[in-house]
Order: C-alpha cells, then sequence, then structure tokens
C-alpha cells in the first residue's frame, strides 16, 4: 500500500499541482513508483550569494544554522532566516565540520589549500593551518578522539589531525576516486572509493588501509554514513543503489533499490523527526533533483523508505542533532535546465505522517 | 603365447595404477582456472511479482566464477545437459514440473532445490522426515537455528578447501533466514549440519560419482544438496575489509566460500575407480607391501578363530608384509615401528581395554564392537553399533551379503554398488554407526543406518571428538568369517588394507 493511501493523501494532493514539473520529470524517468516521503518544509532560509553551498551545520537549540558557502561561513537565524553573521575565508570553502558543544568549527579551503579552525561564538578565525596533502575534498571530525581527518581526492590521500594540537599527525595515500568518509568511533574510518566499487577501510591509530568492503549491486559509492551504534553502514552509489554494511563482518547484507542516480552525499541519524518517528533514518540526495531515505526498522531490518522530489539539486544535507529535522541546499533548476545565478535556498524538511507510511513502506 | 600376452597385461595394470595414483592425488578438486569457460545450465522458474528471488545474483555470481552461464526455466528437456559442465538447480524452480528428468544425467548437479531432493534420489520421498524447509513464518524459532551451522566432516576435499572445522559456523546472515535441510542415504557425505536442531539435519551433503543414492541407483555424477532459498544467496556469510583479517570470524563467515568450493568441487572430474579384478588389486598390494610391517593383534592361540587369524597373517606374509604378532594382552608400544595395526576380531574388548587407541600408524579393527573403544561411534551398544546374527545379542538373522554404497572410493575394491556376496555363508556381521568424516563404503542389506565397511581419513572428527591420528577402518569379520569370504569379499578385504597404507596413492 502506497503512502497515498493513507493520511498524506491530502497533503499529497495539495503538493501535487505546486510539483508539476519535476514529478513530471520523475515520471519521465520512470521513478513516479517509488513511494512519497511525506515530509514538509517547517523553514525556509535563502542564502546569501550566488556560490554553492558546501556544508551546513546546524546550531545548538535548532536556533541557528551555519552554512559554508563562497568565501565565508554564514550564519542564520532559523526562526527568521535572518542572516546573524558572517566568517569571511580568504579562499572559497570546500568543507565544514563543527564540534558544537567545543564551539570550535574547521573549514578547508582551496588555492591554496589550507584548514581554518574557528570559534562559532564569537564567530573568528583563531588559526590556519596549511594542508601539504593536496587540495581538501572533504573534512571528517572524530570530537571524541580528538581527530579531524582531511581528505583530498585530488591528492589521494588522507590527513589525520589532532584538534588538540592542530597538527598533522599522519597521513595515508589512498587512491581511487575518493568520496564521502564516516567513521564508527572506535578506530576505523570508512572511505567511499568510487574507483574500486567498495568502501575503504582505515585504521585511524595506524592511519593505515586494513580492507575494503566490495559492493555488489551498487555501483560507484559517492555518500556513506555511519549508525556507530549499530555499527551500519549505509552507502549511496552513483547508480542509485544503496546498500546497508555490517562493519563488525564487513558484510554487504541489505540491496535496496536505487531510485535516484547520480552523486549524493549522506546522513543518519536515530529519530531524525523527533521521538516518535523512525527509529532511525539514512537521507541521501545531490546531484538529482530527489531526495531519498532507508528507514531504520530495527538493527537487522532496513527499507527504502522513499522519495521526496526536489526542485533542483542537492548541495548539501545535515541532520538536526535534536530531532527537529533535516536541512537542505537546495540549488534551484528550472525546467529548462540550472538557473545560473540563481540563489540557493536552506530548507528544513520535518514530518508529516512518517510513522504511518513507513508503516506502508516496510 | 602367455609371455607375449602376459607382459603387456603387467604394463596395462601398472600404468593403470600409476594412472590411478594420480588422479586420486589430484582429481579431487580442479583449479578454478581449469573451469574457466565452462557452461553451467541453470534451471531456475518463477516467482510471485515481490518475493524475494536471487536467481540473477547467482548467475552474476557464477559468471564471476568464471563459468558461461546458460539460465532456463524448469520446462527444459533433460537433452538441454548435453556438453554441459554442471547443472545448478535453483529453488526457484517448480520440482513437481522438473521431476526426474536430470535424476540419469550423467552430468554433475548442483541444487538448492529441496523439493526435488527425491526426484534426484538424493533423499527418500518424505517431506519433514527425509528432507524440509525452514522459514521465518511457519518455523519463527528455527528459522534462528539455521543460521548456524556445524562443520561435520572435516576431511572431504569441499570440507579442506573452505578449511571447515569441526564448529559453529554463520550459514546466512544475522535475519531469520529460510533453509532446505535432508537426511541423505548412507552413501552421501554430510559436509555440515544445521546446529541447534533434532536429527542432525544436513545443510550441505554430497554425493560422489557412483555413490549409492537412496533410490538404490548410483549417482550418475557428482551432486551437491546445499541449504538456500529462492532469495537469500545474497544473505550467504562473507567477511570483508578489517573483520576479514580476525581468524575467528575469518572461520565464521564462511556460507559463500562453502557454496563456490562446493560448485567448484561439483564441476570437477572425479577420481577414475579401478574396476573390479582381484589379479589387479593384488599385484597393487603387493607392491605397496614390500617393505612395511604389520602389526596383528589376536588372543594368541584363541580357541575360536585361530584358524582364520592364521589364515590372515599367512594372507598378509603373502602379499609381502612383514607380519608380527601380538597378544591382546601385550603393551601397545608393540605398534612402535610398524605400518599398520589390525586388530583381530579373536580378541577380547574387555582385555584388549583401550590399547592402540591413538596410535598413530592406520588401524583396522576386525571387530565391530569395540567401535566405542576406538571412537569409531559413539557408546551406545546396539544403538550405535552392534551385530546381525549373533544369537544372543541381536534381534537379526545371520547374514552374508553387504550392500555396497561407496563403490567411488577405492576401498570398495571396483565392486559396483549394491549387494554382493559377502562370505560364502551366513553368518555374525559387525556394523556401527561412524560419524560424518567416514567414508561409508558397505552397510548391512536392508539397515542403511548400520555400517559395516567404513574408514576415517587421517585428521577426521571421530567420536568424542577425538581426532584420528591415522586411518582408521572398520571390517565387519566375525572371529573365523575371513576363511568364509567370498572373492570379492577377499578383495574387500585386501582394498582395505590397501587404502589404510595409503597404497593407492590416495
Amino acid at each position: 500500500m502506497s503512502t497515498f493511501d493513507h493520511n498524506a493523501t491530502r497533503y499529497s494532493m495539495r503538493r501535487f499541482w505546486r510539483c508539476m514539473p519535476w514529478l513530471a520529470a520523475c515520471l519521465f524517468c520512470g521513478l513516479a513508483s517509488a513511494a512519497m516521503l511525506p515530509l514538509r518544509i517547517v523553514h525556509r532560509i535563502v542564502v546569501q550569494g550566488t556560490a554553492p553551498v558546501r556544508a551546513i551545520v546546524p546550531g545548538p537549540g535548532g536556533t541557528q544554522v551555519y552554512v559554508a558557502s563562497g568565501r565565508e561561513i554564514q550564519v542564520y537565524d532559523v526562526a527568521t532566516g535572518n542572516l546573524a553573521g558572517t566568517l569571511p575565508l580568504p579562499a572559497p570553502v570546500l568543507d565544514m565540520t563543527a564540534d558544537e558543544p567545543a564551539g570550535v568549527g574547521y573549514a578547508a579551503l582551496a588555492a591554496p589549500a589550507r584548514l581554518v579552525v574557528f570559534g562559532l561564538r564569537p564567530l573568528r578565525i583563531t588559526s590556519t593551518i596549511r594542508l601539504t596533502d593536496g587540495v581538501p575534498s572533504a573534512l571528517l571530525l572524530d570530537a571524541a578522539r580528538h581527530a579531524l581527518y582531511v581528505e583530498s581526492a585530488a591528492g589521494a590521500s588522507l590527513a589525520k589531525f589532532d584538534t588538540t594540537s592542530g597538527k598533522r599527525v599522519a597521513a595515508l595515500r589512498l587512491p581511487g576516486a575518493l568520496r564521502q568518509m564516516a567513521t564508527d568511533g572506535r578506530g576505523t574510518l570508512y572511505v567511499a572509493n568510487m574507483s574500486h566499487a567498495a568502501i575503504d577501510a582505515v585504521d585511524t591509530a595506524r592511519m593505515t588501509r586494513t580492507g575494503a568492503i566490495p559492493l555488489d549491486g551498487c555501483t560507484d559509492p559517492t555518500g556513506l554514513a555511519m549508525d556507530p551504534v549499530g555499527r551500519r553502514l549505509f552507502v549511496a552509489c552513483r547508480d542509485g543503489g544503496r546498500a546497508v554494511i555490517d562493519t563488525d563482518m564487513g558484510f554487504a547484507f541489505q540491496q535496496l533499490p536505487g531510485n535516484v542516480q547520480g552523486a549524493v552525499r549522506t546522513v543518519f541519524g536515530f529519530h531524525p523527526f523527533g521521538a516518535s518517528s523512525w527509529k532511525g533514518g539514512a537521507f541521501s540526495a545531490g546531484e538529482a533533483p530527489q531526495l531519498t531515505a532507508i528507514r531504520m526498522n530495527a538493527f537487522i531490518s532496513y527499507s527504502a523508505a522513499g522519495t521526496y522530489p526536489l526542485d533542483g539539486s542537492c548541495e548539501s544535507l545535515a541532520l538536526d542533532t535534536g530531532g527537529r529535522g533535516l536541512w537542505l541546499a537546495v540549488a534551484p533548476t528550472s525546467a529548462a535546465g540550472s538557473q545560473a545565478g540563481a540563489p540557493v535556498e536552506l530548507r528544513l524538511l520535518s514530518a508529516t505522517a512518517l510513522s504511518e507510511a513507513a508503516g506502508a513502506s516496510k | 603365447m602367455n609371455r607375449r600376452f602376459h607382459l603387456p597385461g603387467v604394463l596395462g595394470r601398472w600404468l593403470l595404477a600409476f594412472g590411478l595414483s594420480l588422479a586420486t592425488a589430484h582429481a579431487a578438486m580442479l583449479p578454478w582456472s581449469a573451469l574457466r569457460g565452462k557452461t553451467v545450465l541453470f534451471v531456475t522458474g518463477n516467482t510471485p511479482a515481490g518475493a524475494p528471488n536471487d536467481d540473477a545474483l547467482v548467475r552474476q555470481h557464477l559468471e564471476k566464477l568464471g563459468f558461461k552461464v546458460r539460465t532456463v526455466d524448469e520446462s527444459v528437456s533433460a537433452t538441454a545437459a548435453r556438453g554441459i559442465s554442471l547443472i545448478v538447480i535453483s529453488s526457484t524452480a517448480n520440482a513437481h514440473a522438473l521431476g526426474t528428468k536430470f535424476a540419469g544425467t550423467p552430468v554433475p548437479l548442483f541444487t538448492w532445490n529441496t523439493f526435488d531432493y527425491p526426484n534426484l534420489g538424493m533423499t527418500g520421498p518424505q517431506l519433514h522426515r527425509d528432507f524440509g524447509i525452514v522459514d521465518p513464518t511457519q518455523h519463527y524459532a528455527d528459522s534462528f537455528s539455521v543460521l548456524y551451522g556445524y562443520g561435520a566432516n572435516t576431511t572431504s576435499a569441499i570440507s579442506k578447501a573452505v578449511g571447515l572445522k569441526p564448529q559453529l559456523f554463520g550459514t546466512l546472515y544475522l535475519e531469520p533466514g529460510t533453509v532446505g535441510w535432508a537426511h541423505p542415504g548412507p552413501g552421501g557425505t554430510v559436509i555440515a549440519y544445521f546446529d541447534g536442531m533434532a536429527d542432525d539435519k544436513a545443510a550441505v551433503f554430497t554425493y560422489e560419482r557412483d555413490a549409492s543414492l537412496v533410490d538404490g541407483r548410483a549417482a550418475p555424477a557428482r551432486r551437491v544438496g546445499f541449504y538456500l532459498a529462492d532469495g537469500n544467496f545474497h544473505l550467504l556469510t562473507a567477511v570483508h575489509g578489517p573483520a576479514a583479517k580476525d581468524p575467528q570470524l575469518h572461520s565464521w563467515a564462511i556460507g559463500l566460500k562453502l557454496f563456490d568450493e562446493a560448485i567448484r568441487w561439483a564441476a570437477s572430474q572425479p577420481a577414475p575407480v579401478a574396476p573390479y579384478d582381484p589379479a589387479a588389486l593384488n599385484s597393487r598390494i603387493a607392491r605397496a607391501a614390500h617393505g612395511r610391517k604389520v602389526l596383528f593383534v589376536e588372543r594368541v592361540n584363541a580357541g575360536e578363530g585361530r584358524a582364520a587369524d592364521e589364515h590372515i597373517v599367512a594372507h598378509l606374509r603373502s602379499l609381502g608384509f612383514d607380519v608380527a604378532i601380538a597378544d591382546q594382552t601385550d603393551p601397545p608400544t608393540r605398534a612402535a615401528g610398524m605400518d599398520l595395526v589390525i586388530i583381530s576380531g579373536s580378541c577380547s574388548k574387555y582385555k584388549l581395554a583401550n590399547k592402540y587407541i591413538d596410535v598413530k600408524v592406520p588401524l583396522i579393527s576386525l571387530e565391530g564392537l569395540m567401535s566405542d573403544s576406538l571412537h569409531f561411534s559413539g557408546r551406545n551398544r546396539y544403538v550405535d553399533y552392534g551385530e546381525h546374527g549373533e544369537e544372543k545379542e541381536s534381534d537379526d538373522p545371520p547374514d552374508n551379503y553387504l550392500d555396497i554404497v561407496g563403490a567411488w572410493n577405492p576401498m570398495a575394491a571396483g565392486l559396483h554398488p549394491g549387494l554382493v556376496k559377502f562370505t560364502h555363508h551366513p553368518g555374525i556381521l559387525k556394523w556401527a554407526a561412524p560419524l560424518p568424516d567416514a567414508i561409508v563404503i558397505a552397510t548391512l542389506p536392508n539397515s542403511p543406518n548400520e555400517r559395516a565397511i567404513f574408514g576415517y581419513p587421517k585428521d577426521a572428527v571421530m567420536a568424542d571428538g577425538f581426532i584420528a591420528p591415522a586411518r582408521r577402518v572398520l571390517l565387519p569379520f566375525d572371529n573365523p568369517s575371513f576363511d568364509d569370504l567370498t572373492a570379492q569379499g577377499r578383495a574387500l578385504f585386501d582394498a582395505v588394507v590397501l587404502w589404510s597404507i595409503g597404497g593407492d596413492g590416495s
């Protein structure tokens, strides 16, 4: 039974005409058969400038949101959508992450490659570190271990920084087409590697590659997110395939149908839309105008929960750790193609009748 | 004239023996490279829309292994197997539609179509007794039990390739599973059981070519039964990444490896079996006997059986063995420097005590009632071992026939599957129920669970967890039976001796 048969019907019909252009596109692509995620936009914020949004970091208590875009970090007030502050950067930002409780943020910059450490409150640069392993492509923070990992897809490398000292403590050459990273918080870092359709595993203590987890039926992995409790890796591939990996065994035990193709990023969270919503969910979005989700029914049971149409590509996404929803940075696209110079919109998505809908897609 | 034909005859026999030795040593499993490009006939069927079906994944996997795969449905004609290297039958094919069409096909066959097992003679016909399915809907608790397998056989080619140990392993990934199980006949080899289920339900089992099937026919080619269901091939356990470096996990997650190696075994050519030819067998054993020492343990100056003991020793000496005689009361140190120990049926089990159990050379027991002390079987007398024809110890009448079920093995002396006259006159015949690591050659007639001739390879898991220090064999003699052996019975004796000392090249 699809979600249209339940309480979401009225909502879905109301959205139908508004979503007509991209629904038509979905039908054209043969994607309309996928269940639609019953989400609603609870906040919209127009991002200042025209540069792509490289990262989103929800602020504490859900009142603010940090955005890495162009040559600055922007802070928005969620309730009003107003720009609450900016931090100019010396070069275009490529990724950002933050240790919210510690009030410290990290931004990876290109040309020249460097890492900027900044305070969240007040918003100011505290130090700059030169990166010697190539232009950075992604950051991953393991705050509990005081480690920051800097990936360079161009340099085929992975560097580890001690966040206490700011020193680069080790680096690893990791050939391939590196994409998103995830860590289990127990000493292993995973990297989606498109070049050999596998997830590379790295021992973070020794910074050595300890093997790869192959993916059958999921080609070109780009999105990667970790459930550190269930020790599951959620993989999203460019061909649309999705996989769930048991990292204890390095075994992809669930393959889920791919509805959305193209490179994506993936996030995972428990109770993503509050305590009464799903037990957990992994969300992926990227090049295609679609958001997809894997619902965690139990630690051994996951299902493809459906898709949610977007009116453009998703440049970045992040889950609010307080269960307030999913942040997306959407670059609107017209039916004729990309609107050059159109502002990117931040959207906070929350559930409408997610628990009922999820039951239907189980 | 005789001389002119004698030389080629001897040469031919020598060449045959040499060929057999090579074949036995090398033919168990072909390397993967040798299987590349071989054609698999993959027999599948339809499943309802939305129902699990991993046939496409299986096909993809077989192709990854190097096979060319031709997928057909259950309506395929048996003639489609011509020129095929391996038939693989999925559980998605309708077993009733398949019927017996591949039962007599001399092409190796690998199947997880549980309901097709009886059609192929791999099990008896009765559901729930001879074979069955466990699924989470009907058998929720058992659907977790079947996630755990137990390495029943550690010495078969498949077991060795997998590194199977007598311990638990993960069959499928940690979700309530759907599997098929079986109770194969005595000619089959159980590779793995499902743990935690009654009656030792086999998860993986094989029949070598010429092994007796449950329906009495001989397997026309290798047969493998595997525990999969329609949609869980992707859940066959495997381990990758950092976890692969953990030896415990590596030996736990072997489901896919078991599948692969069973496929490889099935697609490999079995060793040729030397035809029944007592003279040729005599030549082979004579060659192997040269310079070998045998300790014959008997009750010296026994009453019953004394003549037979003397004749056994004389026979062994005539073959060229250097035979020493030990009394049952002698210390087992008498076995030092020997190549083979034979325990006569004239020995008293009580007096022999636990001697020679752990002797590190091959051992043949001519007394089935010692099966418990020698770890051949369990310890429950008349249940785990016993005898037919002993007036005060058996309800079963005397017999003089054996049912050959392991014709594929050199111990069967090239005899055809089925009944063979073992002694001229009905008498006492011993039996035991060995563990799955034993190679079963013969059972008592109409008693498939009472195995009369079997051998444990070196390192096999025997009863009580005992690991065979060297080969161990049971021959079902009663004390005086040697003198009453038929020609076939004598050939079985010689073939067992030859196998025990490894003289057949195995």
